[in-house]
């Protein structure tokens, strides 16, 4: 299973169909200007529909978290297998997102009332004694803060300025340095927190790269 | 204000705080929209680092540990925004980079093995720098010693050739003055030698050419003509035939007939032919007397003589008097050569 992305599985069945799913997918996460040569299709073509599975999956994960779910990810990629199954045996689907999260709330419920046999759904008091796993060690904690200070340094110095600018003050003093930095930016502040987001996310891959290294 | 509607209703689902159908229609609208659902991860991020700096209310932070620590997937982003507002927080708190240079200066110099080197180097650099500063307060007096040394000479030129050129502007009624003394030796100073050997323009200089045959210039063959030295001659130039040698230099005698030396030099060879060479020899007019005089040439050895004239003088700068003149002298016959 790939960290943050669709699996391999998935990978493979969306390129090999690509086609018949962007036949059966017509809604409005339908990648636009499908390619007139069908020798295009198993080749680049295919990478806008991988996009668009892998951002359903982030979508599918936050779904399984609400509902408390240990493992969101495993829930999220059998979603999606299922969902490309029924689209290449020839579902038409009009609007991708609405019908996999259709798919998501079934696996949800059979996972409820399988959830013995499937083993993804654990007692939350069983699962606070479980022993911390090795992520949250304090040798990992200085690893991971070791990548990250490399990876700020990597920042473009308006990004880094920007995180520590947005970062600076706490309680009501954050508040109104949120809102005086959207204002010179000529943004909203909700703008401005999915701009401190996307920053955060990109330092978060650089420090998986990093510590995939050592 | 839509918006902040959203972002209260956002928060709402992620604490799990939303009724069934709520939750629906929350889902619904981030399923299939790409700007709401990207602002769904955003409020997601926001609301984790609030709990983390302790911005969050109690109610939500009962709901948020509830639903975000038990749950291992959602602990590992708190996790991950922990460590990232750490990193944040520790480069807020670091001084500025000159204190944090500072800091490290004083840290080196308190180390002790540290600061020893320092010291040396310290000590070495002081020393170099003080044996320069040295040199060159010595180097400046020498060339300041220098500089006065030379202005003083410079007036003293200036001073002597001012005199000189006093003197020659003077009227010529009244001659220059003799020796002192007769029996006296004149002592023509080294100075004086090398103003005659390079008279100056504007000096006044009767020349004559002593031959070999023992005439002067303008004289018919065997008769000895006398030198006149015209009045207002400061100079008196001798063009002296000798005969063929090697020599580059010659010394030359200047007596009176009875013998007493008046003046002697040495003198550089001027031309050569195949037959003879010549030499220059450049005497102050103020030497001569009314009197005969022997002008003899040497080379290295006194005795070897390369040529005697006997020549009769009368200068005009002095006045006239025949007790001056000696009765011997009047022949000039040049010895014969070797």
């Amino acid at each position: 299973m790939t960290a943050g992305g669709i699996t391999e599985r998935v990978r493979v069945v969306v390129k090999s169909n690509a086609g018949e799913i962007r036949k059966a997918v017509a809604g409005p996460d339908t990648p636009a200007n499908p390619p007139s040569d069908q020798s295009e299709v198993s080749g680049q073509a295919h990478l806008g529909i991988v996009e668009l599975f892998e951002s359903l999956r982030g979508r599918l994960i936050i779904f399984f978290e609400v509902r408390r779910c240990v493992d969101p990810e495993e829930l999220a990629d059998a979603t999606l297998e299922r969902v490309l199954e029924k689209l290449c045996e020839g579902a038409k689907v009009t609007d991708l997102g609405r019908y996999s999260f259709g798919v998501a709330r079934n696996i949800f419920f059979e996972y409820l009332r399988g959830r013995r046999a499937m083993r993804t759904f654990v007692d939350e008091q069983n699962y606070e004694r479980e022993p911390s796993s090795d992520d949250n060690s304090a040798d990992m904690k200085e690893r991971r803060l070791a990548c990250l200070e490399e990876c700020m340094g990597h920042l473009k110095e308006r990004d880094r300025t920007m995180l520590l600018d947005y970062y600076r003050f706490k309680g009501r003093p954050k508040l109104d340095q949120r809102r005086k930095m959207a204002e010179e930016m000529n943004i909203t502040r909700e703008v401005l927190a999915l701009r401190v987001f996307h920053l955060k996310q990109k330092l978060k891959k650089c420090v998986s790269e990093r510590l995939e290294e050592i | 204000m839509q918006e902040s509607e959203d972002t209260r209703i956002l928060i709402r689902y992620l604490l799990d705080d939303l009724s069934e159908g709520e939750q629906e229609r929350v889902e619904e609208r981030y399923s299939s929209d790409e700007t709401f659902y990207s602002k769904l991860l955003a409020t997601e991020d926001e609301l984790i680092d609030s709990y983390i700096q302790g911005d969050i209310s109690h109610h939500d932070r009962a709901k948020f540990e509830h639903a975000y620590l038990t749950n291992p997937h959602r602990r590992k982003k708190v996790e991950s925004n922990r460590v990232l507002l750490q990193l944040v927080g520790n480069m807020l708190s670091r001084p500025p980079l000159h204190w944090r240079l500072i800091t490290s200066l004083r840290r080196t110099i308190s180390n002790p093995s540290v600061s020893v080197s320092y010291s040396f180097a310290g000590l070495l650099v002081v020393a170099l720098l003080g044996v320069g500063l040295c040199w060159m307060l010595w180097e400046r007096a020498r060339l300041h010693n220098e500089l006065e040394q030379a202005k003083s000479q410079w007036i003293q030129k200036e001073k002597h050739y001012e005199e000189q050129i006093a003197a020659l502007n003077q009227p010529s009624a009244s001659p220059q003055p003799s020796p002192a003394s007769p029996d006296k030796q004149e002592v023509v100073t080294a100075d004086q030698k090398k103003e005659v050997a390079a008279p100056r323009r504007w000096s006044p200089i009767v020349a004559f050419a002593l031959h070999r045959d023992g005439r002067t210039r303008g004289s018919e063959a065997g008769a000895l003509k006398p030198l006149v030295i015209k009045r207002g001659a400061v100079l008196v130039n001798l063009t002296v035939d000798v005969v063929p040698n090697d020599y580059p230099n010659y010394r030359v005698f200047l007596e009176r007939a009875g013998g007493q030396e008046v003046w002697d030099g040495t003198v550089g060879s001027n031309r050569s032919n195949v037959s003879t060479k010549k030499i220059v020899v450049n005497l102050p007019a103020t030497l001569f007397q009314h009197r005969d005089y022997i002008l003899k040439v040497t080379g290295d050895s006194p005795d070897e003589i390369l040529a005697f004239h006997h020549i009769a003088v009368i200068n005009q700068n002095l006045p006239h008097s025949e007790n001056e003149r000696t009765p011997e002298g009047r022949t000039g016959e040049t010895p014969r050569d070797k």
